[in-house]
């Protein structure tokens, strides 16, 4: 169990890369500022009771975000309507098509996508972080890769 | 594209440089006393009559809000002029405060400039008021031009702030606290105004900037009385700024009649009033606190018809802190 004392250590040296999810979510270094302190003032509240402090953060975060673009309190509008050309790699430029693609995605693909393959989470812990199942995280997954996308062939290793 | 390409993107964008952020165990341990303020607040809402309801809840957050250096919750609240300006804090309708640098003034004549960059959020600017209720606040310039709202009144120990209007586009700002200009005192309502002793001592003096409550805080409901000062309410309008910002009536009713107003909302201090009456514009502006003044008052005589338009701004920024506001007409 986490000990209070500990917080302020926690937060000044454990949440950098947590803001970086929370960046790769809301696509704002602002908004996810925001969002990360959202969520550690939650978990002080549960702070005695966790076991694992950044993994408790982090599912806060996730469920935060979500919740948030649920209400549409950022006014963040996702589009379901995605550009009818695959995005090739074509340097810098195509660098930069996958990540508008990635910010058009619903939140909770999004979610899945940068659990996956930013966090490098397996499925298990994707589904337990997002209160899903596991076939509900591989099936995001694949919805989410192939509006970015991804090359269909490869799709497989990302259900290990 | 393949999946190895898509971890790369999102590496190369997440380990960009990031805004680097000291306050931020400062910052969730504010957000952590909003929290508790609502849930203490929320509690004995829910528990007890309505009386009980009023007094413990005020007691609960006033208690929040005392001061205590940076553990000091809310509005700062001193019984004298020795507090410090508070490094952060949030203010009742759950705006957070941030103070970006402090200074000193000489009570005595001095001018001291901040220069703060600028966030793009609303800037303000703070003087710790002592106990001497006449004591004359430092006049605030930006940019070396006076601000548009009212200077800074002590009326008490604690800290007033004046919101501060920045040009579009500025990136750096220079704020001033000037004690040298000529002063004067009214120690009464009517009394005449003196020029005021230098009185020794420094003025504490920040900057702050504040970022907007998520959504916007619905500010209490206003009313005005039916009667008066033994005068009675002929009309009146209550709107909430910034969606209702002006009212017109005519009055055909031979009397004596005067404008009031009243104003909830934490920037409530800082709306205006302008009056038009009978195609008359109002020399000044009046503040929501302020009482009527003989320019708010005027005669209708048999038979005349007097159109009375009232406009109302707000000095500052005021985002998703929307003020409730009442104006009436009382006839003698």
């Amino acid at each position: 169990m986490a000990d209070r004392a500990i917080f302020d250590d926690f937060v000044a040296s454990r949440t950098d890369r947590l803001l970086r999810t929370a960046y790769l979510l809301t696509r704002d270094w602002g908004v996810a500022e925001d969002l990360l302190q959202e969520s550690l003032a939650k978990a002080w509240f549960a702070w005695p009771g966790i076991d694992e402090p950044e993994a408790y953060v982090r599912k806060v975060l996730v469920t935060t975000y979500t919740s948030w673009w649920r209400r549409r309190w950022r006014r963040e509008l996702p589009s379901d309507a995605l550009p009818e050309q695959p995005v090739e790699d074509r340097g810098d430029s195509g660098r930069e098509e996958v990540w508008r693609a990635v910010g058009r995605l619903p939140a909770r693909q999004r979610a899945v996508i940068v659990l996956r393959f930013y966090e490098d989470l397996p499925v298990s812990e994707v589904a337990r972080l997002l209160g899903c199942g596991e076939g509900t995280v591989k099936s995001q997954t694949a919805k989410a890769l192939a509006k970015l996308r991804v090359d269909e062939s490869i799709m497989k290793e990302s259900y290990r | 594209m393949s999946v190895e390409d898509l971890r790369d993107v999102l590496r190369e964008r997440a380990e960009g440089p990031a805004p680097a952020n000291p306050y931020r165990s400062e910052q969730v341990r504010e957000r952590v006393r909003r929290v508790r303020r609502r849930r203490t607040v929320a509690t004995v809402t829910l528990a007890g009559a309505a009386t009980a309801v009023t007094v413990l809840a005020s007691v609960a957050v006033t208690g929040a809000l005392q001061p205590g250096g940076r553990d000091a919750a809310s509005v700062p609240r001193v019984d004298d002029g020795g507090a410090e300006l508070p490094a952060y804090y949030v203010s009742p309708d759950g705006t957070a405060y941030r103070r970006l640098e402090e200074a000193t003034v000489d009570a005595r004549g001095e001018k001291t400039t901040i220069t703060v960059t600028s966030t793009g959020r609303p800037l303000e600017a703070a003087v710790m008021c002592g106990r001497d209720p006449f004591a004359i606040a430092p006049e605030v310039l930006v940019n070396g031009r006076p601000v548009e709202s009212p200077g800074i009144a002590c009326a008490g120990p604690g800290m007033q702030l004046r919101p501060l209007e920045v040009p579009a586009g500025a990136g750096e700002v220079t704020v001033t606290f000037d004690t040298t200009g000529p002063a004067c005192v009214r120690r009464t309502e009517h009394g005449p105004c003196t020029p005021e002793r230098p009185r020794g001592g420094r003025w504490k003096v920040a900057v702050y900037d504040w970022t907007p409550p998520e959504r916007p805080v619905k500010p209490r409901p206003v009313t005005l009385p039916d009667r008066l000062d033994g005068a009675k309410r002929i009309k009146g309008f209550t709107g909430t700024w910034p969606g209702d910002g002006s009212y017109e009536t005519t009055v055909t009713a031979p009397g004596r009649y005067t404008i009031e107003r009243d104003c909830s909302g934490d920037l409530g201090d800082r709306l205006w009033f302008k009056y038009w009456i009978d195609g008359v514009e109002s020399p000044s502006l009046t503040g929501c606190g302020a009482r009527s003044l003989g320019a708010d008052a005027f005669t209708v005589r048999k038979g005349q018809k007097v159109k009375v338009r009232v406009r109302v701004g707000l000095w500052g920024a005021a985002t998703n802190r929307p003020v409730a506001w009442a104006v009436a007409l009382y006839r003698k």
